[in-house]
């Protein structure tokens, strides 16, 4: 168990590493020198250089990524050049907490309506709740955050007026970007769920505990549920990462400060060292995500650690 | 596997059963009327995507515009018609472009193995590792194209750059599978040479899966270009794209909703139809999939 974890954790390091090298040499493939867009109107060769030297710009880019590297693994992640006083860490900082907490509201609400979703459509396999859950399935996997969004604001916030259309004061104000966020993994757990569950109830052992006359609340509880949870998981995991991006168009959408929608304001202004400090931490935060579904599950299944550990 | 599936012509079989799934018959139909729409375009609209009419805007549905115009007095018929022909190109040729590196590379590695397999591996992980469309929203926003021509190539490019990677396992996957059967042994026994063996015996037996795969990818691939083009980064103006529209109907969201409604329900549309699609071709390719 613990040669699975400490080899997973060493395959996670070259992952990590090319990860930084894509992030920061991104930055040299845009067009002009992100001097310019510092200078803005100003055309004194003196202040270029005072700037170049400021940001390390004049650097050889080896150097530059050396340093970029260093700074990132103490947690100085550069200043941003729309706003110079600010480092960019501290930036984070105070955005992150908001995409957290939306994207956990969104995990969860996704767990709690996909996999009684799933059960539900496995248990009446070509019945109507399958038919129905089914058909809201590809529905919700082919409605993009950026329809559903305007969608349910015009009817739940215009028309309605049940809940506030933008902003983020509070509870009220979480309803409808969680459920936007979350439509897309409930509808894929829902369908994984369904597909597993079909799976494990044509096993040998349920058949038994049927025999042993128990109730198909008892069966599902006792034997098939844990067994079909198991490659849900994997959903789990590879979901996080589309909620993180997925925030991207739900905070823009909605007006909330989080750092999706900072992201999106510095990509329209070109402010590089934000986005490589987005970058590098959303892809550092989706690996450690998949790095530890990846070890719970072999934690869970022993299955898997059997396999691993050979 | 049926006795009918073993006499009758493997392809044939498959096409038969997807004759007989509606919801397959009924995507396919609306892909196809979409694509109808996207061609002849200039034919079912007097309209250019670009043309303003400064004397109707934002109006209803009317003479000379079937389904009124937008803020800027551009035809919503149009501009829908022309948004189907950049989501549809940018399907279907990012799709082409994501399957012929992901099979070449895919197999390379699952037939060469060694380094070819480790490096695809490697690099593909790292590809992986930023989620869904990151990696695509920080290339085409980084690279900002300045002329709307070359948005257009940037998104082909950030698209195809971020999509292969996956076929590519796919195929991996599906090959390292199929290598030790016995007829590639066979194959390779007589002395087959191995750009033949990959392309005439280990490529038509993993086609299925690649067409499955495919097909749903077309529907990332068109969602993932409205997505960047909603945000602002993607297809720029004057050229329509349905994602645009959606984002710039949000300020009449209250005023003129059918702003809206019209290029979201494209949209959702489309990608609906592709993704039944594969599901269908899935179960057809598959009966074992069906139960």
């Amino acid at each position: 168990m613990l040669v699975y974890i400490a080899k997973r954790l060493l395959l996670a390091v070259p992952t990590l590493f090319a990860v930084s090298v894509i992030t920061f040499f991104l930055g040299f493939l845009a067009p002009g020198s992100p001097v310019d867009l510092l200078m803005g109107q100003h055309g004194d060769p003196e202040v270029r250089r005072r700037l170049e030297r400021e940001y390390g710009l004049d650097l050889p880019p080896l150097q530059q990524y050396g340093r970029f590297l260093w700074n990132a693994l103490h947690g100085d992640l550069g200043r941003s050049f729309a706003n110079r006083e600010r480092p960019v860490s501290q930036l984070i900082a105070e955005q992150f907490p908001t995409t957290a907490l939306l994207a956990c509201l969104a995990i969860v609400t996704a767990v709690l309506l996909g996999l009684p979703a799933g059960m539900l459509a496995a248990l009446h396999q070509n019945r109507w709740p399958d038919r129905l859950v089914m058909g809201g399935v590809l529905l919700f996997v082919s409605t993009p955050p950026f329809v559903l969004a305007p969608l349910l604001m015009l009817a739940f916030a215009l028309r309605l007026e049940w809940l506030p259309a933008s902003g983020w004061e509070g509870p009220a104000y979480w309803v409808l970007p969680t459920l936007v966020l979350a439509a897309r993994p409930a509808a894929l757990m829902a369908r994984l769920m369904r597909s597993s569950l079909l799976e494990v109830l044509r096993q040998d052992y349920i058949r038994t505990a049927y025999a042993k006359g128990l109730s198909t609340a008892q069966v599902l509880r006792r034997h098939a549920f844990k067994n079909a949870f198991l490659p849900v998981l994997t959903v789990l995991g590879n979901s996080f990462g589309y909620l993180l991006t997925g925030s991207f168009v739900v905070e823009t959408v909605f007006g909330i400060p989080g750092i999706g929608y900072e992201s999106i304001h510095c990509i329209l202004a070109r402010d590089y060292p934000v986005i490589q400090a987005v970058a590098l931490l959303v892809a550092t935060l989706f690996l450690t995500v998949n790095l530890i579904v990846d070890i719970l599950y072999a934690v869970v299944d022993p299955r898997v650690r059997y396999e691993a550990g050979r | 596997m049926s006795a009918s599936s073993l006499t009758s012509p493997a392809s044939a079989a498959p096409l038969r059963r997807l004759s007989r799934n509606p919801a397959a018959v009924l995507s396919a139909s609306v892909i196809l009327v979409m694509v109808f729409l996207a061609i002849f375009a200039p034919v079912l609209t007097p309209h250019s995507y670009d043309t303003v009419d400064r004397a109707h805007v934002l109006s209803g549905p009317m003479p000379g515009h079937p389904l009124g115009t937008d803020n800027q007095g551009q035809d919503i018929w149009a501009r829908l018609l022309y948004g189907a022909r950049v989501s549809l190109s940018i399907g279907v040729i990012v799709e082409a472009i994501e399957v012929l590196i992901g099979v070449t590379l895919g197999l390379l590695a699952a037939y060469k193995g060694r380094w070819w397999d480790t490096l695809l591996m490697r690099v593909t992980d790292a590809m992986f590792a930023f989620p869904d469309l990151l990696f695509a929203i920080l290339l085409v926003g980084i690279l900002r194209p300045t002329s709307a021509f070359a948005s257009f190539l940037t998104v082909f490019v950030a698209l195809a750059l971020v999509n292969w990677p996956s076929m590519a396992r796919l195929v991996r996957g599906q090959a390292l599978a199929l290598r030790e059967k016995e007829f590639i042994e066979a194959a390779r026994a007589i002395g087959v040479p191995d750009r033949q063996i990959l392309l005439r015996h280990l490529l038509p037996n993993i086609i299925s899966p690649i067409v499955v795969a495919a097909t749903v990818d077309i529907a990332n691939v068109v969602l993932a270009e409205a997505t960047l083009s909603f945000l602002g980064i993607g297809i720029q103006p004057p050229f329509p794209s349905w994602g645009r529209m959606i984002s710039d109907a949000l300020p009449y969201l209250r005023s003129a909703p059918m702003l809206l409604v019209y290029p979201s329900a494209a949209l959702a549309l489309l990608v609906l139809s592709f993704n039944f699609l594969g599901d269908a071709l899935r179960d057809a390719l598959d009966p074992r999939m069906r139960q």
